[in-house]
């Protein structure tokens, strides 16, 4: 506003005004309500040529000069350039997205540190007994199945009050949910010496199952946490710290499973200590916390994802589980599980540009709806595919790159692993697991970049059902061929399973991406 | 007797002169038992004060909403909620298409048929006690429903899908208030033509209770200039948004058994709105004289030895307080050491303190234009000065006009809503936007202490013959009684 602005004492000065404060008025009383907030009353009306009965009566002249005046303007206006605003998908992001994330896969990857430098992880080592290795393997994947509906209903809780910035109530979350999860564990855990008392399992055994399914839970939720608040890297750190003390008091010739239960008890300990550092280090939310959901809502809320959460790791490990457990109890096979922790390296490595999968179809879906006439509604999937397939091919192909190289390696040397542990999957059996986890892991990758797009449209049910189709072909074409072939051939019932849910995936993408815009205006 | 007080963005969850005047009203009618019906934007707003205990308060959030269970609906749990969410996407859907359509051609013709838009709105409330409400508008005949509107809609011009994108979200949170229960009472006291008055809209053709509106903006008015004024909203954006409020008007008069504006000026919008005369009653705010209570300037005022403007004013645009620092730096030149002191928010639009922050700086008013902040008591605020200010570009019947009054202060301020109504003749009147005609109006009023010391007085008188909350409680409590009677309900 300035000090020397003219009074209003003609339409074409009024209309002019009204244009500057509103631009177009959209409707006369809209004029009226502009012009009486420039200090215009009735008694002005009839001063104003041609001198009207009052505000509301000048209000339909000046309106009428105004549109005029709005219509010239856009008959003059130059056209924006289409590129403006549009965000660049240059490497630097992909990089920094990226990075963002590997945070998730920090646990897998501080085990292949572990593994790589000092022979060990937390979970695993070559002093263990066979039944301790199979009762902590075997624990880490129930874990993983058991905790995944905790950790997914949570992840989506918490990045919900992440984005409210709302700290109090995402530290609330998580320390619910977490105790949830070890509730959980617990249970899993007294199950577990149940079941392995009642089939007269090796103590060893018993002791590690019960202990991991103890400990695994507040280490998933809280990593998820780490991540989520953009602090992966504390955990990262958190979980490598303990291998070195674990790995000085086995070369003191430490008893090895009591050993490696209390670093992973220190892990899970300083996890959870550092994940509530880091709640707390975060800025306080001016206004007051938001209350947490009724139950009821909750389980509505957060059903589906939680769903998933089971599913995906059932898809991933269930295979395992054919592998290893047998009518006669569970036996951990080494060379199978050598050649799955291998294929699992480009995965780790792959999966964060699906991250950028992620934000790109977000951004790209903005883009292109502002840019959309109404005619265009349905066609909006169609433009979205062309993001989904540069994003998902990007992560296919350095997952292609990188299983190559995981591969010349395991074919080359048995070095790959400590203790000549390579050997396992340089021929035969092993071999033949190995490259079909590989191929099962990339069927992988394809259908979760295709389901990025319905996380994103909060449709988790949709990733649910082609998961579980998933899950049934894995399990029942592994149990199926493993009957009489031994473990090895688990991982053919995994590449079925990975390969039925990319399908899948594919099948409900293309049935569903008429549908992307209405999703995504009822999120 | 038992009403039904319907507020928006007010009572009891932000401090302000709507929320000021209904402490009042329920303070001033003990024997009334109020429950308020607050709509709010922010799903985690909290009451700023306690209520009177026997005074209950439903808050209904328009925003960050999850779902409409978390606020009252009530439900059989999680398997009930799927129930309702399944019969909301699939046999109901098209029910529910059928219904929003009707709304969406409603917002076309705003004024066409109020009633029978009325009558719809109450058909989606009762669709939503029952249904799921996210889960229909997320349902695929919903969202075909609202496309073909966009078609061939006034509102939708030039739309994008972006926009359409929007003006679901916004469906989302607008219709929050019809998937509430309304809570049972003889009578709705509404606060403002909008949301707020979906449960007196309900109330009314359900029950045959009776609605009375209290507008102290006129809404539409005031939604005008901020739709208009929001840079970020596309055109069809726009025109969605001033259709919703256009209907929600349009219906609220057309169902108000009494609409009373708290001055005439807002009268001539409501009677141009199609609000008949005989509906029309004014009743205007009031103050209490004994706590507002001239007094003289404290020594430990910021203007203890200075002549002093004071203004209550929450610093943001509307309230025009770069105005008034101009007008300050007029005043200067014919009241060297005068002094002016805003108290009010410095919080509730930042970059715009900030701006008159430099604005001070730049006219070398540091020492001669104080933003205090909010004032540590209130009700003493005018008396810390000589004149009082009031620079807004909108106002209804403001109660820092009569609060300094009260005070006996006399008051410069632009001549909006019904400031000349509550003033008349006992202060000096500008045009807004003026900041020559207001700081040479301070400057007559500081410098002529005799005339000061009359029009402060006779303001008083004014405001006790005129304007105290307990005659106005009165007046509202006869206009309680007058309609409090049993009705049948309009529809079945």
């Amino acid at each position: 506003m300035s000090v020397s602005q003219r009074p209003i004492t003609d339409v074409e000065t009024a209309a002019r005004r009204v244009v500057a404060r509103v631009g177009l008025p959209i409707h006369e009383r809209a004029t009226v309500a502009t012009l009486e907030s420039e200090g215009l009353r009735d008694a002005d009306a009839a001063l104003i040529e041609p001198g009207c009965e009052d505000l509301f009566a000048l209000g339909r002249v000046v309106h009428a000069r105004a549109l005029e005046l709005c219509e010239s303007a856009a008959t003059l206006a130059v056209p924006e350039s289409a590129s403006v605003g549009r965000p660049s998908s240059d490497w630097r992001r992909i990089m920094r997205t990226y990075a963002l994330g590997i945070g998730y896969s920090l646990p897998l990857i501080a085990l292949g540190l572990g593994v790589l430098v000092f022979g060990i992880s937390l979970w695993g080592s070559p002093q263990l007994s066979s039944p301790a290795k199979s009762g902590m393997a075997l624990g880490v994947l129930v874990s993983l199945v058991v905790s995944g509906p905790f950790t997914y209903a949570m992840t989506r809780r918490i990045f919900y009050y992440w984005y409210q910035y709302d700290p109090r109530a995402l530290a609330r979350t998580v320390a619910r949910w977490t105790i949830a999860a070890v509730g959980c564990g617990a249970l899993c855990a007294l199950v577990a010496i149940g079941w392995a008392t009642l089939v007269g399992s090796a103590t060893g055994f018993t002791v590690a199952i019960a202990a991991v399914l103890l400990l695994q839970g507040p280490i998933w939720t809280c990593t998820s946490t780490l991540y989520v608040i953009g602090r992966a890297w504390v955990g990262g750190v958190v979980l490598v710290a303990p291998i070195i003390p674990l790995w000085l008091a086995l070369r003191a010739g430490a008893t090895p499973l009591p050993a490696h239960l209390i670093a992973l008890a220190g892990a899970a300990a300083l996890l959870i200590g550092a994940t509530w550092w880091s709640l707390a280090q975060l800025p306080a939310r001016s206004g007051p916390t938001r209350d947490p959901l009724p139950a009821p809502l909750m389980a509505l809320s957060v059903g589906g994802f939680a769903a998933w959460g089971a599913v995906y790791y059932l898809l991933l490990f269930g295979d395992r589980l054919v592998a290893w457990v047998t009518p006669s109890g569970a036996q951990f096979a080494p060379g199978y599980e050598t050649a799955l922790e291998l294929a699992l390296i480009p995965l780790v490595f792959a999966m964060p540009i699906l991250e950028f999968t992620l934000i790109r179809v977000a951004e790209h879906m903005e883009e292109l709806q502002d840019a959309a006439g109404l005619g265009d509604v349905e066609r909006l999937g169609i433009r979205i595919q062309a993001v989904l397939v540069r994003t998902v091919g990007a992560a296919l192909a350095l997952y292609a790159g990188l299983a190559c190289l995981v591969l010349v390696l395991a074919r080359a040397t048995d070095r790959l692993l400590p203790d000549h542990a390579g050997a396992a999957v340089q021929h035969g059996a092993g071999w033949t697991a190995l490259v079909t986890a590989i191929a099962a892991y990339g069927f992988l990758i394809l259908g979760l970049g295709v389901g990025t797009v319905f996380q994103l449209v909060a449709r988790p049910w949709m990733l649910v059902r082609a998961g579980a189709v998933g899950v049934v072909v894995n399990l029942v074409v592994g149990a199926s061929l493993r009957h009489g072939s031994g473990p090895h051939a688990a991982a053919f019932g995994l590449v079925a399973g990975t390969a039925a849910f990319a399908i899948m995936m594919l099948v409900t993408w293309r049935a569903c991406r008429s549908k992307i815009a209405q999703w995504w205006a009822a999120t | 007797m038992h009403v039904l007080l319907a507020t928006e963005g007010t009572y009891p969850f932000v401090d302000g002169g709507v929320t000021t005047w209904c402490a009042q009203l329920i303070d001033g009618l003990p024997d009334v038992r109020f429950t308020v019906y607050a709509v709010t934007g922010d799903v985690t707003a909290r009451p700023l004060f306690d209520v009177p205990r026997d005074t209950a308060v439903v808050q209904v959030p328009l925003w960050g909403v999850e779902h409409p269970a978390e606020w009252g609906l009530p439900t059989g749990g999680t398997l009930d909620l799927i129930r309702r969410t399944r019969a909301a996407q699939g046999s109901k859907a098209e029910q529910f298409a059928e219904l929003l359509t009707g709304f969406l051609h409603d917002l076309d013709a705003p004024q066409s048929d109020p009633v029978a838009a009325a009558r719809r709105l109450v058909a989606l409330h009762r669709f939503f006690l029952e249904y799921d409400m996210l889960a229909a508008l997320g349902s695929d005949p919903a969202w075909d429903a609202l496309l073909a509107a966009a078609r061939c809609s006034a509102w939708a011009g030039a739309a994008t899908v972006g926009d359409l994108t929007a003006c679901m979200r916004w469906l989302r949170a607008l219709m929050m208030p019809l998937a509430v229960p309304v809570p049972q009472a003889d009578l709705t006291h509404v606060t403002i033509a909008g949301l707020a008055a979906v449960p007196g809209i309900i109330a009314r053709l359900e029950r045959g209770t009776p609605m009375i509106v209290t507008e102290h903006g006129v809404a539409l008015r005031e939604r005008y200039l901020a739709i208009l004024t929001d840079s970020t909203l596309s055109d069809a954006q726009r025109r969605f948004m001033v259709a919703v409020s256009e209907l929600m008007t349009a219906i609220t008069y057309a169902l108000a058994d009494v609409v009373a504006p708290v001055c005439a000026w807002n009268g001539r919008w409501e009677r141009h709105l199609g609000v008949k005369e005989s509906a029309l009653r004014v009743i205007p705010n009031g103050v209490d004289p004994a706590i507002f209570v001239p007094r003289d300037k404290p020594s430990t005022s910021p203007g203890a030895d200075r002549p002093t403007a004071v203004a209550a004013a929450r610093v943001f645009p509307l309230k025009d307080i770069e105005t008034m620092i101009r007008a300050a730096a007029r005043t200067r030149e014919h009241v060297p050491d005068a002094l002016f002191v805003v108290y009010g928010s410095l919080t509730a639009d930042r970059p715009y303190a900030e701006r008159c922050r430099a604005l001070i700086t730049d006219l070398g008013l540091q020492t001669d234009f104080l933003l205090a902040g909010l004032a540590p008591e209130p009700t003493e605020i005018f008396n810390q000065g000589d004149i009082a200010v009031l620079s807004s570009v909108s106002e209804a019947f403001p109660y820092t006009v009569l609060e300094a009054m009260s005070c006996g202060r006399p008051v410069a301020a632009t001549d909006v809503g019904g400031v000349s109504e509550i003033i008349g003749g006992w202060g000096e009147l500008v045009p807004p936007r003026n900041p020559v005609a207001l700081g040479d109006a301070c400057a007559r009023l500081l410098a002529d202490g005799r005339r000061r010391g009359e029009l402060g007085r006779r303001g008083r008188e004014r405001v006790l013959a005129r304007f105290r909350a307990s005659t106005v409680a009165t007046q509202y409590r006869a206009l309680y009684q007058e309609f409090v009677v049993d009705r049948e309900p309009v529809i079945a």
